[in-house]
């Protein structure tokens, strides 16, 4: 009997929260810690990833608020997580391969259009 | 080797000639398994050595860059050496040393995982996937890229010798952007795709995901130069 395929999408995103999850424990013990971006401190400019870390802590500390005020696209996706690994999971145990990408330059463009307005998004912000 | 030499020379014949008799992804992986991972169980130790002794030079190292930026920026020194005071003591290599095996492993994998999303999601942005071949297609890929960038890992292991890695980070910053491209050409053999645009798949990447290493290669651009002023 042939295996069924692997639901990459929930099995990295189960093992990104463990890995987020104790990350913030071995910081909150004092095992882990965290020196803030360099490229903030000299330029000024957050990089791409700029709030991450305090989105993070925020969460292990049970604040959404703060979660939501320092990365607001990740909380977002953070709330997709469970759906797309449900999904992932379900296609899965289906046996049925990921879908093709769409090709229409228009859901190309809107990705990019994704991933650089988070970035700008967090630098027009300060974070 | 010799193989592997000449496909980082000469990818663009290389690749697609691999591409069209593809090995399976498991033997791809195998492969690049074989001869990354002795490589980076080295590099982690090599470099584990190399950083707690840059670590001890950090402070005198970069008082003069710090009072540049300060000087150029209007900032206040102070605030740009509290980052220094913030990096945390190295242990030992002595302690760390099994840690690091374990985690060579598991860089390696995250490496190749990282590159594959990251270099199917833009070539994707670009136009390349036309030919439907699915995600498989950049895991083999990239795979088959890492085996090749041992080559330039080898090379590589050049600049984790103290004092001499420092001296020789702009050329060996080019070697990186070379076996960075060169993902590209295994991508776009691959995919089938024009290898321009698998080349700009991984510029893509590095414009979008590489601002930190941006911001990084700033600072140490300016601690060369002022350890080389002063005939460090």
């Amino acid at each position: 009997m042939r295996a069924r395929r692997i639901p990459w999408v929930a099995v990295a995103g189960g093992l990104g929260l463990a890995l987020g999850w104790g990350g913030v424990r071995l910081h909150a013990l004092g095992f882990l810690p965290l020196p803030a971006c360099p490229l903030k401190a000299i330029t000024g400019l957050p990089c791409a990833t700029c709030g991450l870390t305090r989105w993070a802590l925020a969460l292990g500390a049970g604040d959404w608020r703060g979660a939501i005020h320092w990365h607001p696209v990740a909380t977002l996706l953070l709330f997709l997580l469970p759906v797309a690994a449900l999904w992932d999971a379900a296609r899965a145990y289906r046996d049925e391969p990921y879908p093709e990408l769409p090709q229409s330059p228009w859901a190309r463009g809107l990705a990019f259009v994704f991933l650089v307005g988070t970035w700008a998004l967090q630098a027009v912000r300060g974070i | 080797m010799g193989e592997l030499l000449a496909a980082a020379l000469r990818p663009w014949e290389a690749f697609p000639r691999w591409a069209a008799a593809p090995p399976p992804l498991s033997v791809g992986l195998g492969r690049m398994l074989r001869w990354r991972l002795p490589l980076a169980c080295v590099e982690g130790l090599l470099g584990w050595w190399s950083l707690g002794s840059l670590l001890k030079r950090v402070p005198a190292l970069m008082e003069p860059p710090l009072q540049a930026l300060a000087r150029e920026r209007g900032l206040d020194p102070a605030d740009l050496k509290a980052l220094l005071t913030q990096i945390p003591a190295l242990p030992s290599l002595a302690q760390a040393w099994p840690w690091l095996l374990i985690a060579a492993p598991l860089m390696l994998l995250g490496a190749w995982l990282h590159h594959a999303v990251w270099d199917h999601g833009c070539l994707w942005m670009l136009g390349g996937l036309k030919s439907n071949r699915g995600f498989r297609a950049s895991l083999e890929a990239e795979a088959e890229a890492l085996t090749v960038g041992t080559v330039g890992a080898l090379v590589g292991l050049l600049g984790l010798i103290p004092g001499v890695g420092l001296l020789l980070s702009l050329p060996l910053a080019l070697v990186n952007l070379w076996f960075w491209g060169l993902r590209g050409f295994a991508l776009a053999a691959r995919h089938g795709c024009p290898a321009w645009k698998g080349v700009a798949a991984t510029g893509l990447h590095l414009a979008l995901v590489g601002c930190c290493a941006l911001g990084l290669a700033w600072l140490s651009a300016l601690t060369l130069m002022a350890a080389l002023a002063g005939g460090v």
